[in-house]
């Protein structure tokens, strides 16, 4: 029974990916920031047994919760977490030509969160820092993307100046001759520009929209599954007071690495190394973690499943040194472009005698602003 | 249009342009002749690719400047994780290293291919 409960979701996962979903279809709608954003305050508080962040793209602002239904009862989440891109706002400042030299700046955003941990009494604030390094698969930074997108503008910019020069030639001997500023809102000529403008423009124009469109497409298509490479860092404090005042004290550190590859076409591979040092509160004493991580997503933009494998190293002074290891599968879905639902279900092997195998089933709501808003207007 | 007055007595004018925000943009720059729609300078193609300036000296002696108008044509498009973000397009115009005047124009990016013409009028003082 035990067994089956387990592999639920990847039964689930097959069934939904591999029959009505096509393989072409589903890489017709993949976006490239292909797993659901993470937050690494919101990992750092959570209880989620799997060590491993996920990539995603810097967003203005995400938010995660801990489930707000549990044992039949809506209960106020007991952990929550914003993530925030301050580079995402001097991006809109600055010139796109220095993209490049200062990426990890533009990718990287800072996470706040708290947990409120009822059973022992616990209260606790997080701090995390995320910061994409390497990515194959970003546009602003593709040579051979930017070169095929200036090839399309400067076409398109030639072809509208030579319309605007031919227009002006045979306005020039009207009683008012058309100018520049007749293309500018106020012109005298304005509407009789814009049709003539219009009527000679719009069908080359429909048609690089849709060449556009097709690299667009293809560079998705082509990518969204690309090399790359993501670090985080978290510190939580915490205590034991009911309100957080002076008395927080250090609790866990965390810091992570994840490299991300294409799994055939159709999905990513995952490998994370993440490592922790975490209070014991039972004896004061510090345990002290390390995982190594591999996951396989595979799926589609709006679901996708994986499974997982971690094992784990824990200098505990408590159990003596020890391995446990990790088995781990899940659903990641959004309801909404912007509203992400995780489950997460698996066993962990202690790799101490006398624990048992521990079975668990966690599930995590993320938000992020939808594609269509920024706050960096 | 916006109009900038100039010393005709002073140095060298000169345009720059300055492209903020995640897009790609290709320009052409112009200077049509006072009440003309003939080129005193240009066209001169551009784009934001590089980091080297944007700029352009207009011709001497500074004073035949007088009912020009600098022309930029520009023509951009961000990719479709940018969409909703700030664009700004500046022109500015210089005399003896400052800024006497420029023209802006700024928006929200649309993912699709987006134009702009900024007109800037010169006038001797």
């Amino acid at each position: 029974m035990k067994k089956l409960y387990l592999l639920a979701p990847l039964i689930l996962v097959a069934s939904i990916t591999y029959s009505q979903i096509s393989f072409r279809q589903a890489a017709d709608t993949m976006l490239l920031n292909f797993a659901i954003p993470d937050q690494p305050a919101f990992n750092a508080l959570g209880t989620n047994p799997s060590n491993i962040i996920r990539p995603s793209n810097t967003r203005d602002l995400a938010l995660a919760f801990s489930p707000f239904y549990t044992n039949g009862k809506v209960i106020i989440p007991p952990a929550f977490a914003l993530d925030f891109s301050p580079g995402m706002m001097y991006l809109t400042k600055k010139p796109v030509n220095n993209y490049e030299k200062l990426y990890a700046l533009y990718n990287t955003s800072i996470s706040v969160g708290t947990n409120i941990d009822s059973a022992k009494k616990l209260n606790s604030i997080a701090v995390g820092l995320n910061m994409n390094v390497y990515n194959e698969g970003d546009q602003l930074k593709d040579k051979d993307y930017k070169n095929a997108v200036h090839a399309m503008l400067r076409e398109r910019n030639d072809l509208r100046n030579t319309v605007m020069e031919q227009l002006l030639a045979q306005h020039a001997h009207d009683a008012t001759p058309w100018a520049d500023e007749d293309f500018e809102k106020g012109g005298k000529h304005y509407t009789d520009l814009q049709n003539a403008f219009t009527s000679q423009l719009a069908l080359v124009d429909a048609h690089m929209g849709d060449r556009l469109d097709s690299l667009n497409k293809d560079f998705k298509a082509k990518h969204w599954n690309s090399r790359r490479v993501d670090v985080a860092l978290a510190f939580v404090a915490g205590n034991t007071d009911s309100v957080i005042d002076k008395k927080m004290f250090f609790s866990k550190e965390m810091f992570w690495v994840t490299y991300s590859q294409p799994f055939t076409k159709y999905g990513q591979w995952l490998i994370g190394l993440n490592q922790q040092t975490a209070r014991n509160y039972s004896n004061e004493n510090f345990v002290i973690n390390a995982s190594l991580s591999s996951r396989v997503y595979v799926g589609n933009n709006r679901i996708k499943g994986f499974v997982e494998l971690q094992g784990t190293y824990s200098n505990d002074s408590t159990l003596a040194s020890h391995w446990s290891d990790l088995f781990n599968s899940g659903l990641e879905f959004t309801i909404k472009d912007f509203i992400w639902v995780s489950l997460d279900a698996g066993a962990k092997n202690w790799g101490v005698k006398g624990i048992k195998a521990e079975p668990y089933f966690t599930w995590d709501w993320k938000f992020t602003l939808p594609e269509n808003f920024s706050l960096f207007k | 249009m916006t109009t900038v007055k100039f010393d005709p007595t002073k140095g060298p004018l000169k345009v720059c342009f300055d492209f903020t925000g995640p897009f790609f943009a290709d320009y052409t720059y112009k200077l049509r002749e006072a009440n003309s729609n003939a080129l005193a300078d240009g066209p001169k193609p551009g784009d934001n690719k590089n980091t080297q300036d944007d700029c352009y000296l207009l011709p001497t002696p500074v004073e035949q400047n007088d009912g020009r108008k600098i022309v930029l044509s520009t023509d951009f498009v961000s990719p479709p994780a940018q969409k909703g973000m700030a664009y700004s397009i500046v022109a500015t115009v210089s005399q003896n290293g400052t800024s006497i005047g420029s023209d802006t124009d700024s928006g929200t990016l649309t993912g699709d291919f987006q134009d702009s013409l900024l007109v800037i009028f010169l006038q001797k003082i």
